[in-house]
């Protein structure tokens, strides 16, 4: 079975090492590194990949919230707090789960299935190379390579393709897990655009057929590294 | 099971010894070895607070108060944690440092009062184990 590959941000020692002790009693969890602080972990995450972060939300400098609006992908977040306060933000963050701390190993195991049961469905979708999305009443089907990029508009987001665009009831979050992980890069908290599109990057927009979308300074490093620069 | 034979180990009745069962599972050293960096630790979280209350620091001493909380919580010292947590609430709601005078000084004994129990309870520990090797 695929192990899932973790870090964990927390400013606590006693806090991650408990955390590392369950991880490695279960079997079903790497942890690739431990960071006391948000900047230390950004600088992991942007050359590494994981599945999860166990993310703290109080620490030093930055919020774990922070991370989230910094991170250039979406990989799983368990929250692990000592505060019941954040529940809220935890939820408007679409984090898998939620550990009030100290969690016992029972309830670190439930976390972790919640987890597995959501990879098993995102696994489930990979080969897929086009989506439907709900317009009004109708069903479209749009293929991947047809989206030029994706826009948050609050609640819902459009979809700009060369001739159309759609606006749907959806998350920038929620589309960055389920569209192609090679073919489309979040470069903004409002953009997830298609990297075989770009036509141009003037200093901090990107031109795709027309169209300029903003990149962000948390989600510029990525941008650049994925873009096959010479 | 921890308490439940003769020879078995009882956490201390001044520590949630329902959590710690819980949270431990029976697995002492670990328990040793987490009491011994909760000992470690403490002087230096505690210091935070004491430097953001002397330099009249709310909102640090706020993030101070929360470390120190969750640290109390992995040795079972709850009811020292509902101190924090009460402290804690207090720094989000005042902006004079005074106001917060009388719960510091009592954060402050409690503190110390709770580092000797652990202390203790460490050297039980140890004993326990010794035993067992």
């Amino acid at each position: 079975m695929k192990t899932i590959k973790s870090i964990i941000v927390e400013d606590i020692q006693v806090a991650a090492d408990f955390l590392r002790k369950f991880c490695e009693k279960s079997g079903k969890v790497d942890v690739l590194g431990h960071f006391l602080n948000v900047e230390d972990a950004l600088g992991f995450l942007n050359q590494n990949v994981v599945d999860l972060i166990f993310l703290d939300v109080e620490m030093p400098g930055a919020t774990g919230f922070d991370l989230l609006d910094r991170i250039s992908y979406s990989p799983k977040v368990i929250l692990t707090t000592s505060k019941t306060e954040y529940a809220f933000n935890a939820f408007q963050y679409n984090v898998a789960d939620y550990l009030k701390k100290p969690f016992t190993y029972q309830r670190f195991l439930e976390s972790i299935a919640k987890i597995e049961v959501t990879s098993d469905i995102a696994a489930a979708k990979v080969d897929q190379d086009h989506l439907f999305i709900k317009v009004d009443t109708k069903l479209i089907k749009l293929q991947n390579t047809d989206i030029l990029f994706v826009e948050s508009m609050g609640d819902y987001v459009k979809f700009v393709t060369p001739n159309k665009k759609y606006v749907t009831l959806n998350t920038i979050k929620n589309l960055e897990e389920k569209l192609d992980k090679a073919t489309f890069l979040k470069v903004h908290r409002s953009y997830l655009v298609n990297l075989t599109k770009i036509d141009d990057l003037d200093g901090n927009i990107l031109l795709i057929q027309g169209n300029q979308v903003p990149i962000s300074k948390g989600h510029r490093e990525e941008v650049l590294k994925r873009l096959n620069i010479i | 099971m921890i308490g439940t034979g003769p020879n078995s180990f009882v956490f201390s009745q001044d520590l949630d010894s329902g959590l710690l069962n819980d949270l431990y599972e029976g697995d002492l050293e670990y328990a040793e070895v987490v009491f011994g960096d909760f000992l470690k630790y403490l002087p230096d979280y505690f210091g935070e607070i004491e430097v953001a209350y002397n330099g009249k620091k709310i909102d640090e001493l706020r993030k101070a108060v929360h470390k120190c909380k969750t640290l109390m919580g992995f040795v079972g010292l709850s009811t020292i944690q509902a101190l924090y947590q009460a402290m804690e609430k207090k720094c989000e709601d005042s902006s004079n440092i005074l106001d917060l005078e009388t719960d510091y000084k009592q954060l402050q004994k409690q503190t110390e009062s709770g580092r000797n129990i652990i202390s203790t309870e460490l050297d039980r520990l140890k004993a326990f184990n010794g035993t067992k090797k």
